[in-house]
């Protein structure tokens, strides 16, 4: 934005917000400069661009319509209660959190934002320190998508993008779950008619805001949090026996229970009961701790993880371990 | 991301230079993220601004002091005494924040957090539309490291760490809590490898605090920019099947190129051989190729062993 425009702006706001009473589009175009230079084509076609301008900065500019009779003008006001940030009484302690929480967004994520937010409750009076030196940031967001989508929930503005390189998806924005250091969307699919939960690290294309802010109203009964609950693990529904040395594969031993063991375990081995809820997963993870956790059933998961341990040897040698497990 | 909003700083620096009065233009930069000369500039601009065009009630600035660094006055503002109010963003991004360190802080803290959080809210509308959830371990942990790091004293963990998958007890001397990528780490002197180390939060069972005093290590090393953990390591790059993809989203990755049908070849900076071989064994021949080749090597030597154990047992 040009330092023309932004003057004029700032003018036009200050203007209607300090005159005690609505004015006309005459004392407005003659009472700001950027407007008295300008052609009345061009001052009507300004102030329109002006209003958007504004609205998009979170001031909104009201039409007083005159009534016909008097022959009289429209009239435009800012509200001032709508424009001022209200008062806001913090205590010392609460002073010292918000000065730590300047730094909780680092620049990959919304600390421009942060900063406003705190730079305005400074200029509302608030005494807040510039936060305890050597505090990290908490919050990132590597995602590239993350501040389109970061403002599509704030506006609630449509967005258009690519998931896992598949066909174009319109969605509107829910909310922004964050776990385990990944940024997920909830919002409802348009192109599925339904509520979709998409993980912006997979998101394939820039997402685009398509539309006006304010498009689509969030359903009352949404809840932030509970997406939160829901990203979590699925419930395990299958169960694994499990042979562990002793003291090792905590993956295994913390979400599971010792049981009796139904073939002999040499010592320094004991059998535990292991949830899981995907095959391939679990696979995976059991060869992970496989000299030292041996799965004894089910047998078809056994067979998977051995299988899955001879993919990494060499085809011969494979072949050849093969043939001395038959031998057993 | 970045703040282009000339306009938003425009509308609050009146009434904040005189909450504020005496900071020059460096110390208001400060505040406003963004730097001195900038701040200059706009001020330059809202000198042609004021409630009104009326001859001598413009906003007015001690420009010359201002442009040497001093201290800056205003004159004509006491018609916009307060700011604007939250855009809906700043909001949002203040409340989240809030929300991010309610479980990072000290016990003590967190009622404070809360009723700041109620406060911004009360001023700012309905919150909502991001949920953080921080994986940092227990508040018992948590506290009791605080506390440790703050009494100086050292502490013997319970960790289930990932060498072998088993789970150790090592002293050690904290140093700091932190978190990163949603997850919080304890970083600390390890007294048996005699280096600084970082354990996950999360995978600390237990702390115990020894009674003893921690030694002094020196300063705690910068983390950087990558962030790898404690030690240099090696690089090593996988060329991954699309099932095997989804480590690049969970593993710290210098270097990713899409390759045709789904394919990756992702570099990833080694520091705990023990990591590579579980990685290795976890994703088979989802790897397709490892450079350099001798780097899979101890993977397959545990392969080959898990294979020994599985035709022992059962």
């Amino acid at each position: 934005m040009s330092a023309k425009k932004s003057e004029r702006l700032v003018n036009l706001a200050y203007l209607l917000l300090s005159s005690g009473r609505p004015l006309t589009k005459r004392e407005i175009f003659n009472g700001i400069d950027g407007y008295r230079e300008l052609t009345p084509s061009g001052q009507e076609r300004t102030f329109e661009r002006d209003k958007d301008d504004l609205r998009a900065q979170g001031i909104e500019i009201h039409t007083r319509k005159a009534s016909d009779e008097w022959g009289a003008a429209d009239t435009y006001v800012v509200e001032r209660s709508e424009f001022e940030l209200p008062p806001v009484e913090l205590t010392e302690e609460e002073a010292a959190v918000l000065g730590v929480a300047a730094h909780v967004w680092d620049e990959s994520g919304a600390a421009a934002q942060t900063t406003m937010a705190v730079a305005k409750l400074r200029a509302a009076g608030a005494r807040i320190d510039a936060g305890t030196v050597g505090v990290r940031p908490v919050l990132g967001a590597r995602e590239p998508s993350f501040e389109v989508l970061f403002d599509a929930v704030s506006a609630k503005r449509v967005v258009e993008f690519r998931y896992r390189g598949g066909e174009v998806r319109r969605v509107e924005p829910w909310s922004l779950p964050y776990r385990n250091g990944s940024w997920y969307l909830i919002g409802y699919d348009q192109s599925r008619a339904a509520p979709r939960c998409f993980k912006l690290a997979r998101i394939s294309t820039p997402p685009r805001a398509v539309g006006k802010d304010g498009a689509y109203v969030i359903p009352a009964d949404h809840d932030p949090e509970r997406s939160l609950a829901d990203l979590a693990p699925a419930e395990n529904t299958d169960v694994a026996l499990v042979a562990v040395r002793t003291g090792h594969a905590p993956r295994f031993t913390r979400r599971g229970h010792l049981v009796e063991s139904p073939v002999p375990l040499p010592p320094g081995f004991d059998c535990w009961s292991v949830p899981y809820n995907r095959h391939n997963d679990m696979v995976g993870e059991a060869a992970s701790m496989a000299r030292d956790a041996v799965v004894l059933q089910p047998t078809d998961l056994r067979e998977a993880v051995v299988a899955h341990l001879r993919t990494m040897l060499d085809p011969v040698e494979a072949v050849v371990a093969h043939e001395s497990q038959e031998q057993q | 991301m970045k703040s282009t909003d000339q306009l938003g700083r425009l509308l609050t620096l009146v009434p904040y230079l005189q909450a504020n009065p005496g900071l020059t233009a460096a110390e208001v930069a400060d505040h406003y993220g963004t730097t001195a000369s900038q701040i200059v500039k706009d001020l330059n601009v809202l000198w042609y601004c004021g409630p009104n065009n009326l001859p001598g009630q413009q906003f007015d600035f001690n420009m010359d002091t201002i442009e040497a660094g001093g201290p800056i006055e205003v004159t004509n503002g006491e018609a916009v005494r307060r700011p604007h109010r939250f855009q809906m963003t700043e909001a949002l991004a203040l409340k989240v924040a809030l929300a991010a360190l309610e479980p990072v802080v000290p016990a003590a803290q967190r009622a404070v957090v809360r009723s700041t959080l109620a406060k911004i809210s009360a001023v700012s509308g309905p919150a909502g539309g991001v949920a953080v959830q921080l994986a940092s371990g227990s508040d018992q942990t948590r506290d009791t490291l605080a506390r440790a790091i703050e009494a100086r004293r050292r502490v013997q963990l319970s960790y289930d760490g990932l060498t072998r998958g088993s789970t150790s007890t090592p002293m050690v001397d904290p140093a700091e809590l932190i978190v990163r990528d949603g997850y919080a780490y304890l970083r600390g002197w390890s007294l048996e490898r005699q280096s600084w180390r970082t354990y996950r939060l999360d995978r600390v069972i237990d702390v115990v605090d020894t009674g003893e005093r921690a030694a002094d290590h020196g300063a705690l090393p910068d983390l950087g920019e990558t962030w790898f953990g404690e030690e240099a390591g090696h690089l090593v790059t996988l060329t991954l099947s699309p099932r095997a993809a989804w480590v690049t989203e969970y593993d710290p990755v210098s270097d990713v190129d899409h390759l045709d049908d789904g394919r990756l070849r992702a570099t990833f900076q080694v520091v705990d051989e023990e990591w590579l071989v579980l990685r290795l064994l976890q994703l088979g021949n989802g790897v397709e190729a490892v450079e350099p080749c001798q780097a899979a090597d101890p993977a397959r030597d545990a392969a080959r062993a898990g294979l020994q154990l599985y035709s022992s047992l059962g």
